[in-house]
């Protein structure tokens, strides 16, 4: 690993670890949210940055993963084994419904994956006995060390922050195997990585699947967390909004979507502020519109500006310019 | 089936196999066989139908008839995948190497794909060696240069352990040294028992290490032989090769009277390719009525030369004037305005849209072309008149060029740049297309014409400039410069 990547992990992980030092209730439950965020980015990222696709269905497996939680919890499952519940189910869905649809590449497939989310939105809604509706569902429980029920914002940061950290040391893990090689192939020539004996399909429904996956066990931790879900959580800007993240941050790394997520829950939160100091009439629609407005605008910037995102622009500043590729993917060639 | 019974049977077989794509016919009831260990090439005319026949054996496209059977088993409905582990590895005529992957790795992606464990990375360093790339193994795909990448191809084919190799074009785009190291890798592989079938423009190599030639012509077997039986074969002479007299006649054509005008004056021009001093302080003038080739060898910086004058590339030093007027830098909008009209590298069709549209597109930074204007151009290429409405993506690729010519002189150049008009195009539409640009030129526009293909180039040019690394280091007649040896020594190195 580069001394430059190894720099900027270390300091991501001491700042995770000395947050709760501060005692600043506000920064932790802001981190609650980043980690609950980074951990699906991270999913995402192996679609994007590593097979080379673009998927908008990050949020409708975020809120499977979800309600899958919830609706085990409530038929008393343990919360600790609704969190492999929501995994199963998000495999599952991301099988079955990858199988046909991954036979599309590029812009087709995006906007296959688009259809899926708005689908699942419309389920999300429609699907009463299971999701509550449109109002929701709440009181399916927490998770719980022994006997002591896991409330609050501590619990949930070290939650969260440590699936984060597993997720991560699990996608460096891939990108370095031969399947990671095999998807980056995929990414860089179908036609030939195909030629060559890589089953395309295979590969890509497996990074889907684990993708989805990822997605899905953060929305359970976002359930357990805010002990209420709603559809609101899980529509198709919020898909868009996980792209942002990992195109922001840099979608070939690993470091990448974890930074994304919380520039953009940072970002967010303080347009949210902001709506509510200028319109407290409609401080909620006025908070979504200025997001709408200001990611896409980011995300325009860093991808005329940035294409490499943020992790990857300094990777490239600060020494990563060998030219070689390392096996945590964070190659900072752009041919020509 | 009898162990001796497999022994005897060819290990490809191609039988009675038909492709249509909309109203083309790209392979026509086409048969052939490949016996173990040979090596066969595949000759023949652009548009011939060759790659579609490689598509087809590597499962790229589904055959629309006929059976293609590697070892007897047929390979019907199996894709490209599973094509590539019954044993069948390719290489692609424009480059297709992974570039975001190092050298070892893009050999690694077939090796792993075959379950190779710990043994993948010494064998994909092994044949690294073999290709002579072992001092590149680290370094990202895409930096390596051509030659280079098609080297890696080949490794990368061979990684996947096929017992049927099959090179597309692979020395297209190779200097002649570059050609000879190929061909000595080449010669290696073969001996390793590597069956081998290859599809290649240039006939020199093709004669040199093919055992037996097949010649297709517009979808079908035309001829097939010892190679040294299809080159005396009459018919393969006149669809391959052309009749002697398509070559167009020396010009003979003397500047014309009292010292002609320097119309396009370069000085000291200096581009960047990313990390590459591509154009390192070229001096050139091109004087009014003339055809200039720049001839020089693979990477010389002959097209950077050409996009910075077309304004695709900022010269970073240097002054560009066109009859008296500073046209440094401007950009390729304004270029084209200004009268620096440039016919790009392969063509660059509006491929979804008809022949007429394309034409009319070229007339776009003056309003639209006039009639007569559209006259001359359709006198110059009478083809293009038969095919105005068809969609340019399905012309030939001679037809496409000539298309790229005419768009180009419907922008009402003051200069016409081209830049390799006879890649990938056969001798005979090489000929074709060298003849038109000379009743282009006969018209009165300037040509400044870039060429790989440095024979061609002298045939039809009033003067020659030799590119080489950036700088022009000879320059002169055509006549003189022909027999010249540094032009050689450029190519041979």
């Amino acid at each position: 690993m580069l001394r430059t990547t190894r720099v900027l992990y270390a300091l991501v992980v001491l700042a995770v670890i000395a947050l709760p030092f501060t005692r600043n209730g506000y920064a932790l439950a802001t981190m609650v949210v980043i980690g609950q965020n980074a951990l699906a980015a991270l999913g995402l990222s192996l679609m994007i940055g590593t097979a080379g696709e673009v998927v908008l269905a990050q949020a409708a497996f975020f809120g499977l993963g979800a309600y899958a939680a919830a609706a085990a919890s409530r038929h008393g499952i343990d919360p600790w084994l609704a969190l492999v519940v929501a995994a199963l189910v998000g495999t599952a869905v991301a099988a079955v419904v990858g199988w046909p649809t991954l036979r599309l590449r590029g812009h087709y497939l995006t906007l296959a994956t688009l259809g899926l989310g708005v689908i699942a939105k419309v389920v999300f809604d429609e699907a009463g006995g299971l999701t509550g509706g449109p109002s929701g569902i709440g009181d399916f429980g927490a998770l719980h060390l022994g006997a002591q029920a896991l409330k609050g914002d501590l619990p949930a940061y070290v939650v969260a922050w440590t699936a984060v950290g597993l997720g991560a040391l699990g996608l460096n893990a891939l990108r370095a195997s031969a399947r990671g090689r095999a998807l980056r192939a995929i990414a860089a020539s179908e036609t030939a990585a195909a030629a060559m004996g890589v089953r395309v399909r295979t590969r890509k429904l497996e990074a889907f699947v684990l993708s989805a996956v990822y997605a899905a066990v953060a929305g359970a931790l976002y359930a357990y967390y805010a002990g209420y879900i709603s559809p609101t959580s899980f529509t198709f800007e919020q898909s868009v909004f996980f792209v942002v993240m990992v195109v922001l941050g840099g979608a070939a790394t690993t470091l990448g979507p974890v930074v994304g997520a919380a520039l953009f829950t940072l970002v967010a939160t303080a347009l949210t502020a902001l709506a509510g100091a200028l319109f407290p009439a409609n401080a909620q629609g006025a908070a979504a519109a200025l997001q709408v407005v200001a990611f896409g605008a980011i995300l325009v910037a860093v991808v005329r500006f940035m294409p490499q995102g943020i992790v990857g622009a300094l990777l490239e500043r600060f020494g990563a310019r060998a030219e070689r590729t390392l096996p945590d993917g964070e190659q900072p060639e752009r041919a020509r | 089936m009898s162990a001796s019974a497999t022994r005897a049977e060819p290990l490809l077989e191609v039988e009675r196999v038909r492709k249509r794509f909309g109203g083309v016919v790209a392979v026509d009831d086409l048969s052939f066989a490949v016996e173990r260990g040979a090596f066969v090439s595949i000759i023949g005319p652009n548009g011939a139908g060759k790659t579609s026949v490689f598509n087809l054996i590597t499962g790229a496209y589904p055959l629309d008839a006929g059976d293609v059977r590697l070892a007897g088993r047929s390979l019907r409905g199996r894709g490209p995948s599973a094509i590539s582990h019954a044993g069948i590895a390719r290489t692609f005529q424009t480059l297709q190497v992974f570039g975001t992957m190092s050298a070892r790795e893009n050999v690694l992606v077939p090796l792993e794909a075959r379950e190779r464990g710990r043994t993948a990375r010494a064998r994909a360093d092994e044949l690294l060696a073999l290709v002579g790339l072992d001092g590149d193994a680290d370094r990202l795909a895409s930096a390596l240069s051509f030659g280079r990448q098609r080297l890696l191809e080949l490794a990368r084919a061979l990684a996947a352990e096929p017992r049927l190799l099959l090179l597309d074009e692979p020395t297209s785009g190779l200097s002649r040294a570059e050609t000879r190291a190929f061909v000595d890798v080449l010669a290696r592989v073969r001996a390793d028992g590597t069956t081998i079938l290859m599809i290649e423009h240039d006939v020199r190599t093709v004669m040199a290490v093919s055992d037996r030639v097949i010649v297709m012509h517009r979808g079908s077997k035309l001829a097939e032989g010892a190679p040294a039986e299809v080159q005396r074969d009459p018919r393969v002479i006149v669809a391959y090769l052309g009749e002697p007299a398509a070559v167009p006649p020396p010009r003979g054509k003397l500047a014309p009277s009292g010292a002609p005008a320097d119309l396009l004056v370069v000085q000291g021009l200096v581009a960047r390719r990313g990390a590459v001093r591509a154009l390192d302080g070229v001096d050139l003038s091109v004087r009014e009525g003339e055809i200039l080739a720049v001839v020089g060898p693979n990477g010389a910086g002959k097209s950077t030369l050409l996009g910075t004058l077309a304004g695709w590339f900022a010269p970073s030093a240097g002054r560009v004037v066109l009859a008296g007027r500073d046209v440094t830098g401007l950009p390729a909008e304004r270029a084209v305005r200004a009268g620096i009209v440039l016919v790009p590298e392969r063509r660059q069709m509006f491929d979804a849209l008809s022949v007429a549209r394309n034409l009319e597109l070229g007339a776009y930074a003056h309003g639209g072309a006039a009639p007569a204007e559209l006259e001359r151009v359709f006198a110059l290429f009478p083809r293009l008149r038969e095919r105005r409405a068809q969609r340019a993506g399905t012309l030939s690729g001679g037809e496409q060029q000539m298309v790229a010519i005419a768009r180009g002189l419907l922008a009402r150049p003051r200069v016409l740049l081209l830049d390799e008009p006879s890649l990938g195009l056969a001798p005979q539409v090489v000929a074709e297309i060298f003849a038109a640009l000379a009743r282009v030129n006969a018209d009165g526009t300037t040509v400044v014409v870039v060429e790989q293909n440095a024979r061609a180039a002298f045939a039809v040019a009033d003067r020659v400039a030799l590119l080489e690394r950036g700088r022009i280091t000879a320059g002169g007649s055509a006549a003189a410069l022909a027999a010249d040896p540094a032009i050689t020594a450029a190519y041979l190195g």
